[in-house]
């Protein structure tokens, strides 16, 4: 298939099903769940699921440039962003990769219909950073395992229908080596899940607690005590891709950061005239222009099937710190705008900036923290003393 | 008594006659401001004489100066205190003070007994987005003034109006420990309640108001490290406490230092106001840009040492951020008040 022809028509439906949600769901924001499950629901509906997966299990098969094109024009086109991102990118893959042929045949089919949503419960309230050290018990009791503790910061566990759980199952062990993963239906007797409210007005993650929880031997994916490994390698899945869409994103923000300037008015001028707002316009500008090339770069090494490079590590840190410096110099611009929650509906704007402000104060926390990204940088890619 | 000694304990009363907040915000699970919080700050603001402190004594008040109040706002700001102090104990007074007109002298006196509770709409900000006021705690005043800069230069002109049945749409705020209301509509004046403030008038307002809001982003800068410490210190990953990393060991003390760095600017600041000292305008634009560097700082980092919890609202570690960043672009912001100082320190040099 050709890349221009699937841009195209990914664009087309992008354009017309976003057309159509404003419509249908007039004056609820984006990032209401219940318009982003109906969206991604669609998405999955019109075959635009498992674009890179084999045919085999009802995937597309395409190359990852085809994958990187979409997001690129789901951005492009405001898509709101799905609820089951976790089950596309993170959990199918890991199945492809290590699943049992049942368990892909059990599980495949619900990830890219989008019947089944999925939630990834790995962070504990004493395993943040250091996730190794998790204590979530899985003991053996016949076929089945029985899991005692907790799991915080699961997003989107209040609307998931399926969790994947890191637990300790060999307490003895050196504590990356007795870890295992667990596929567990989140209606299974012993769940309590709480919502946890977010400093950005919404509600998405959640502590959730389990109770002698049974999870049938067969839902365990690779060998026992070997889900560290497993955890690791799908973290670097969706690495390739994973800031095609943040940086289509943050290109609109200072697009529209900047003709919001040119419409604000700062010491009685427009505030584009003002030379520290220019400075702070230009600054931000140099920021996704590496991050583009960056982000490029790791995209033609993944589709040349090389090991991926330290790019990685160093994107996420700069993506998540200049992202916040961008929404820094939008509520600067905004001036006494700014003071506006993020409930307020912001008709006269063309984003919205505050939500977009907080909701940037957890991109150098999530998917490894800015400090953490920095130890990798210094130890890892530079081989400084640890 | 000295000086230092006579702050310290006003500094104590202040902080026993808060000691119900935050708790009393009602914020605990990131739910709305508890009906009356505000309110029942207002009371106490009363009660301890915090409204009549700056209103001179022939108005029935303290005569105090900035030197007091400015201990009063820290706590404020770091118990996170809610209601209209800015508007009532600060400009209603500075209002006063430059008018001179009857109709604000007496609005000042009843406000200072807690008779009126009053809340200021600052309009024409040239920092701001063009056309919409917004009034902090609007909705629970008893009185609407209008402070309405005009021109557009360095030292502009004001006109200051107790408005007529304003029509207020209540909105959320940034920071939910403030309410606020949007001013729409073209205003009524009160008969006779309105007067123009010469450019000279204008700018000490806007200088008081500058040297409360420093105070107030100080103390909140002092919340959000006093946080930052604890949880440094009790947190554990990799078998130490979090703050054994130098990553963020290094950033608590530079965020300790720009707040050391903002209290003696601000100090200074405040005693040159009373002393009504020449460039006391420029050193409470310095103590304001100062008390925002400071604050914005530790807030942020005050969130990112805490991870996922300094997400979460449940936490209330957000709060002193959200605060921060309401008080930031209040009545100017720091750039503007860092373009003060340099339009000062430039007409010095030529003088
Ligand atoms: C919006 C959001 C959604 C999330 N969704 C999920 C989810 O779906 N599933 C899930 O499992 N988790 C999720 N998380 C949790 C996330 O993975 C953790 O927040 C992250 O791993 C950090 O852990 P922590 O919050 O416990 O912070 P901590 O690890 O306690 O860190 C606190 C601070 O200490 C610093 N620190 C820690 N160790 C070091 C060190 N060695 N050197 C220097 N500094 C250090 C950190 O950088 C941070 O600033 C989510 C988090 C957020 C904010």
């Amino acid at each position: 298939m050709d890349l221009h022809a699937f841009r195209a028509e990914a664009r087309s439906w992008l354009t017309a099903e976003v057309a159509r949600l404003r419509v249908e769901f007039r004056g609820v924001p984006f990032t209401d769940l219940v318009l982003r499950r109906t969206f991604e629901d669609r998405l999955c509906g019109a075959g635009w699921s498992g674009l890179g997966w084999p045919a085999e299990v009802g995937g597309r098969g395409l190359p990852i440039e085809f994958i990187a094109a979409f997001l690129e024009e789901s951005a492009r086109a405001g898509a709101p962003k799905g609820v089951n991102l976790i089950g596309h990118g993170i959990l199918g893959p890991t199945l492809l990769l290590s699943g049992t042929e049942e368990q892909k045949q059990r599980f495949l089919p619900g990830i890219l219909s989008n019947t089944a949503v999925w939630c990834q419960g790995y962070s504990e309230p004493d395993a943040g950073s250091d996730l190794a050290s998790l204590r979530s018990r899985a003991e053996r009791d016949g076929d089945d395992y029985v899991v005692d503790g907790q799991k915080i910061w699961t997003s989107f566990a209040h609307i998931a229908d399926w969790c994947f759980l890191l637990v300790r199952t060999d307490p003895a062990a050196p504590k990356h080596k007795g870890i295992s993963f667990l596929l567990v239906d989140m209606k299974s007797p012993g769940i309590t899940v709480r919502p946890i409210r977010q400093m950005d007005g919404g509600q998405e993650f959640n502590e959730v607690f389990f109770d002698r929880v049974r999870v049938p031997v067969a839902n365990r994916v690779g060998a026992e005590n070997a889900g560290w490994g497993l955890a690791m390698a799908a973290a670097s899945f969706e690495r390739a891709t994973y800031f095609i869409p943040r940086l289509v994103q943050m290109e609109e923000e200072l697009r529209d950061l900047v003709a919001e300037s040119r419409e604000i008015r700062r010491n009685g001028r427009p505030a584009c005239e003002d030379p520290l707002i220019r400075d702070g316009l230009a600054r931000s500008f140099l920021d996704v222009q590496a991050l583009k090339l960056h982000a490029r770069a790791m995209l033609a090494a993944a589709a040349r099937h090389e090991q991926p490079g330290p790019e990685g590590s160093f994107i996420k840190l700069l993506w998540s710190e200049s992202h916040q410096r961008l929404l820094e110099l939008a509520l600067a611009l905004l001036g006494p705008e700014a003071v506006l929650g993020p409930e307020e509906p912001t008709a006269q704007r063309r984003r919205h900036w505050q939500y977009d402000h907080l909701w940037s104060r957890a991109e150098t926390i999530l998917a490894g923290t800015s400090e953490i990204q920095r130890n990798i940088i210094g130890e890892r890619v530079l081989g400084l003393p640890r | 008594m000295t000086d230092t000694a006579e702050l310290d304990l006003l500094r104590d009363s202040v902080r026993g006659a808060l000691s119900g907040f935050p708790e009393a915000l009602g914020l605990g699970r990131g739910d709305d401001l508890a009906p009356g919080a505000a309110a029942a700050a207002m009371g106490i603001a009363t009660a301890q004489g915090w409204t009549a402190m700056l209103l001179p004594e022939a108005l029935g008040g303290l005569g105090l100066g900035f030197r007091h109040a400015v201990v009063v706002a820290e706590e404020v700001g770091r118990t996170l205190t809610p209601g209209p102090l800015l508007a009532n104990a600060v400009l209603l007074p500075a209002l006063a003070v430059a008018a001179q007109a009857d109709w604000l002298n007496d609005l000042a006196s009843s406000v200072g007994a807690g008779e009126e509770t009053a809340a200021i709409c600052f309009s024409g900000d040239p920092n701001g987005a063009a056309g919409r006021r917004f009034v902090e705690h609007g909705a629970e005043a008893t009185v609407i003034v209008s402070l309405t800069r005009v021109g557009e230069g360095e030292s502009p002109s004001s006109l200051v109006r107790r408005l007529d049945s304003p029509r207020l749409t209540p909105r959320r705020c940034l920071d939910p420990t403030c309410s606020l209301a949007e001013l729409e509509g073209p205003e009524s004046v009160r008969d006779g309640e309105g007067c123009r403030l010469s450019p000279g008038a204008t700018a000490d307002v806007l200088g008081a108001a500058q040297l409360w809001i420093a105070a107030e982003l100080l103390g909140v800068a002092e919340r959000a490290g006093a946080m930052s410490i604890a949880h440094a210190t009790t947190r554990r990953q990799f078998g130490a406490p979090i703050g054994a990393n130098q990553a963020v060991k290094h950033r608590i003390a530079d965020d300790y230092v720009l707040r050391r760095n903002a209290a003696v600017v601000l100090a200074d600041a405040a005693a040159a106001w009373d002393s009504l000292d020449d460039d006391r305008l420029l050193l409470a634009h310095a103590a304001r840009a100062s008390a925002t560097a400071a604050a914005y700082s530790a807030t942020a980092h005050c969130i990112q040492v805490h991870g996922a919890l300094g997400f979460s609202a449940e936490s209330g570690i957000h709060l002193a951020y959200k605060r921060a960043r309401r008080l930031g672009c209040a009545f100017g912001d720091d750039a503007a008040s860092r373009a003060f100082v340099a339009a000062r320190l430039v007409a010095k040099t030529a003088a």
